[in-house]
């Protein structure tokens, strides 16, 4: 089955969307306090029911919303570095910028600073990364895929060894926090509003641009000779790549797994059209976090699992049954 | 109708120097082949004339237009290229990948319609792989693959092809089955064909000019029968030839 063909994209967009709905409600009946039917109705406010009422709207779909937003950034994001850098393996964090917001975030931790400034200094650690991998890998003239992920990596394993030495250098009781945040939490941070917002942009401009990916993905060569005007295409996905993993971070930390896997799954069964891949990488990593944060924080209640833990699990074998099964476009 | 120049090219790359104000004109209905020894830089003088890299003067220009001043979507429509290899990182499958070859004739926010499946179908068709839509490309063998890439040139249908060794990895079947289409294609619609081949007669069977790349920055072209010598071809390849009497069309072989 082809995705190219848009009838079938459209049932399996569908099919998705009726999957996040489905990801959102379980995300907001489950919980260490019983919740009825009745309350997910908005309006509902006999008395009686205020308390699981306000526990729905108020805490938890806050936090659904919040787990939907990071998945969808991350997916999107982990697509656009797949084809930014060719190569089936990268993730939104491989060129460094989850490492540049880490630092940025466990600096505003150890320095003691609230939950606001810790985002801020995710989010200017984020940016200075992509900033500086950008004009390393800038540097004269050529722009390879080699040398941006060399340069990418490199960078990443520098932020690597400043996060040992953040932590190595830590109070005990401030580690536990910070090892949170490595692995991603969506516990105390900000409403996702800015967050959803660069989310849809991004995405509304991408579809302008989205049958050139299908090309660059054959190479940058056959791309420009293709009519695609490579370079340029390839610094706007480095930035709205960058953009969208920064915004991520600064909600919930680096949630591991989803930027890579996502995208593959979804290759798998219904090709690597891009006008597809990148809605639905939206879709299914939004409703991957909802469901794995949910599980995170219901599983061994009251005790919270960091929500990157629960994402791997969900994750390693949702994909090696996908890739065992070969579905869809790919059966040989 | 269109006209592919190079005017006092010189192209370097490394340290090799592969053409020194070079010029000439491709007109349509012409068929060209490129000669040269291995690290001649034929590769890299295709490259140039399809405006994916610059030279070091002079310029290459389609219908008196220079093709770095060309917007890339412009030259997508008049230039087709065929490279040298392709590389798969993501699984796509066949009728996916001949469709591409229809990206410059359509809008950013346009879907392929059935008039460009059916563009894509004829072209694989014409390449022998009818039946093949929905095979992963990753399953191809070498010769199918490089037929593929064919077809998808073909889908996009340019005035200009510059084709890098496209019999390479194919049966001699395929070989002459394709190299026939594209020469018959050429003269029939007026297209023009450079291509680079590493066999000599099919070179002189298949071409009607002829340019050789000695790699020290000396060249030579013009029509295949004035170019064709058995002492210059020995020259070219650093290896003694003679020159078998062919009625039809002349055939070389190495001593």
């Amino acid at each position: 089955m082809l995705a190219t063909q848009s009838k079938t994209i459209h049932i399996y967009i569908s099919a998705l969307i009726v999957l996040a709905c489905l990801s959102l409600v379980f995300a907001l009946l489950m919980g260490s306090a019983d919740v009825q039917w009745r309350s997910l109705w908005p309006f509902s406010t006999s008395d009686a029911d205020a308390m699981s009422h306000s526990i729905v709207w108020q805490l938890r779909l806050p936090r659904a919303l919040r787990g939907f937003v990071v998945g969808a950034l991350l997916s999107v994001a982990g697509v656009y570095m797949q084809v930014l850098l060719r190569n089936p393996l990268a993730d939104p964090y491989i060129l460094g910028v989850s490492g540049g917001a880490a630092v940025g975030a466990l600096l505003a931790i150890l320095l003691g600073f609230a939950s606001v400034v810790v985002s801020f200094g995710a989010t200017t650690g984020a940016l200075l990364s992509m900033l500086l991998v950008f004009g390393l890998a800038h540097g004269r003239g050529s722009w390879s895929s080699t040398r941006l992920l060399l340069t990418g990596v490199v960078v990443a394993a520098g932020w690597g060894a400043m996060i040992s030495l953040l932590l190595a250098l830590s109070p005990d009781t401030m580690v536990r926090g910070m090892l949170f945040w490595l692995m991603g939490d969506l516990g105390h941070s900000a409403p996702p509003w800015w967050s959803g917002v660069i989310l849809v942009i991004v995405l509304c401009v991408s579809f302008y641009f989205a049958r050139s990916l299908n090309v660059l993905a054959y190479g940058e060569k056959q791309a420009q000779s293709l009519g695609v005007s490579v370079t340029k295409l390839r610094v706007l996905l480095y930035v709205f790549g960058s953009l969208l993993t920064a915004a991520a971070v600064t909600l919930a930390g680096s949630v591991g797994f989803v930027g890579l896997v996502v995208p593959h799954m979804l290759r798998i069964v219904g090709g690597g059209d891009h006008r597809w891949l990148l809605p639905a990488a939206a879709l299914l990593g939004g409703s991957l976090v909802v469901v794995a944060d949910t599980l995170a924080r219901t599983l061994l209640a009251p005790q919270q699992l960091p929500v990157g833990v629960v994402t791997a699990f969900i994750g390693v074998p949702l994909f090696l049954y996908l890739l065992y099964r070969g579905s869809g476009t790919f059966r040989s | 109708m269109t006209v592919l120049q190079a005017r006092d090219l010189t192209v370097k790359i490394a340290n090799v120097n592969i053409c020194n104000d070079l010029s000439f004109n491709v007109k349509p209905g012409e068929c060209w082949g490129v000669l040269g020894g291995n690290g001649a830089g034929k590769t890299t003088l295709l490259h140039t004339l399809s405006g994916l890299r610059s030279p070091q003067s002079g310029e290459v220009s389609i219908d008196d237009q220079s093709i770095m001043s060309l917007p890339v979507k412009i030259i997508a429509k008049k230039l087709g290229v065929l490279f040298q290899d392709n590389a798969d990182p993501f699984p796509t499958t066949v009728l996916e990948s001949a469709l591409i070859g229809r990206h410059p004739h359509l809008n950013a926010w346009q879907w392929e319609s059935d008039v460009d499946f059916e563009i894509a179908r004829m072209a694989l068709r014409s390449v022998g792989l009818q039946g093949f839509d929905t095979r992963r490309v990753d399953t191809l063998s070498g010769g199918e693959r490089r037929r593929l890439g064919m077809a998808t040139v073909m889908v996009q249908n340019p005035d200009i092809f510059l084709l890098d060794e496209p019999n390479n990895h194919l049966d001699l079947h395929h070989q002459i089955e394709l190299l026939s289409q594209l020469t018959a294609l050429t003269k029939a619609n007026n297209k023009s064909l450079v291509m680079v081949l590493h066999d000599i007669n099919l070179a002189s069977r298949f071409c009607d000019h002829l340019l050789l790349l000695f790699g020290d920055g000396e060249t030579r072209y013009g029509p295949k029968d004035e170019v064709l010598e058995v002492e210059v071809l020995g020259r070219l390849y650093g290896h003694e030839l003679i020159e078998l009497g062919g009625a039809s069309h002349r055939v070389f072989t190495p001593l």
